[in-house]
């Protein structure tokens, strides 16, 4: 897996922008705006690229000759992923629907005020994940890696006033673990992204299509150490306006392996099933 | 509890949880790099704190810890408090 820098790609006036075509002319609008965009993405962010095909080289049975096609699409979605991120926020948010698979395991957690671990990863929507479960109340802290998360965030609260969950960055001084474990004392959920890692951070080798990956170590060995319920939660586009909401039985282990073991393999079935959504845009198979 | 409790107590579960001699313990070593600990060890001694001495550690708590003792001292402030 690349080692990450910790900073995500984009730009806030970007944002500014999106957010205000979002307001103002439409999400069909918005779409519209990437047809210039992405090509610019496309073209210039060329190690994205080799990353993507990389990763999707190692896909089963995944044609090479459909990888750039493959990547220009994954783009795109992404571009759509982030408007649907701020669109839910907005008075749109009604056009939006999902299914779900799982989703009562959540609102039995939250329903018992029983603190767990949402461990997912970069592919689909995050923030509609965290969109849907406001809608039962349940407490959600969001495990980031970055300052610019955090003024996107910023951003988006000062521009549409709301936010459906709380951050814990994750810092140097470690002070994001007390705060988990605080969380976890008042029973609230933890959503955290478990498929990449900070250059020098602890990691745990598991086989994503029978092929050794190293994931972080963190998620797993709290779910474990701090002896929680983890369920490993995505959400899905399946078209324009619906989502596809999946969250797994929550389990216990006392064993990060056996979590990432199981991670590894929801997340290989994620992978081949929706390259297209694949957000992670770091090698995930390139070794240590 | 006294301090000596609490020394006793702790020696006992960091000997066992982190494999280490308990000869190698002494009150003015250096907590951390005898414990060789990580991000990740802090999560294991804040559960066990809280489950023997039924007192929650903070971020900045662990900002005074030097030593040993200052661990141990950390420990009956906290039961004190």
């Amino acid at each position: 897996m690349s080692k990450w820098s910790g900073r995500s790609k984009g730009f806030v006036l970007g944002y500014h922008i999106f957010i205000l075509v979002i307001k103002k002319l439409g999400i069909s609008a918005s779409y519209f705006l990437l047809f210039f965009t992405v090509p610019f993405y496309y073209i210039f962010l060329l190690n994205v690229r080799k990353n993507l095909f990389d990763t999707f080289k190692n896909i089963p049975n995944f044609r090479y000759s459909k990888i750039p096609i493959t990547i220009y699409r994954n783009f795109f979605n992404l571009g759509k992923t982030l408007i649907d991120d701020f669109a839910i926020l907005t008075k749109h948010r009604d056009k939006y629907s999902y299914s779900e698979v799982g989703e009562k395991y959540l609102i039995d957690l939250i329903n018992k005020s029983q603190s767990a671990i949402l461990i997912s990863g970069h592919i689909g929507s995050w923030s509609i994940a965290g969109e849907l479960l406001k809608k039962q109340d349940g407490i959600v802290n969001v495990v980031m890696f970055d300052g610019e998360a955090k003024k996107i965030k910023k951003l988006v609260e000062k521009m549409l006033g709301k936010s459906n969950y709380k951050v814990i960055e994750i810092k140097d001084d470690i002070s994001h673990l007390f705060k988990i474990k605080t969380a976890v004392d008042n029973g609230e959920l933890i959503c955290i992204h478990a498929d990449r890692y900070l250059e020098g951070a602890n990691t745990i080798t598991a086989k994503l299509f029978n092929k050794e990956v190293q994931f972080p170590l963190g998620p797993f060995a709290i779910a474990s150490k701090l002896n929680i319920p983890y369920s490993f939660v995505f959400a899905i586009k399946e078209s324009m306006y619906k989502y596809q909401f999946s969250a797994t039985k929550p389990q216990l282990s006392n064993d990060p392996q056996i979590i990432a073991n199981e991670f590894a393999e929801v997340l290989s079935e994620k992978l081949s099933k929706y390259p297209e959504q694949w957000f992670n845009y770091f090698n995930i198979f390139e070794k240590k | 509890m006294n301090l000596n409790e609490i020394i006793k107590i702790t020696n006992e579960v960091l000997v066992e949880e982190f494999e280490i001699e308990e000869s190698i313990i002494k009150g003015d070593s250096n907590f951390r790099e005898t414990l060789d600990l990580d991000s990740l060890d802090y999560v294991d001694l804040v559960v066990f704190v809280e489950e023997n001495f039924k007192v929650k550690l903070t971020a900045e708590d662990f900002q005074t810890v030097v030593t040993f003792d200052d661990f141990y001292n950390l420990i009956l402030k906290k039961l004190n408090e």
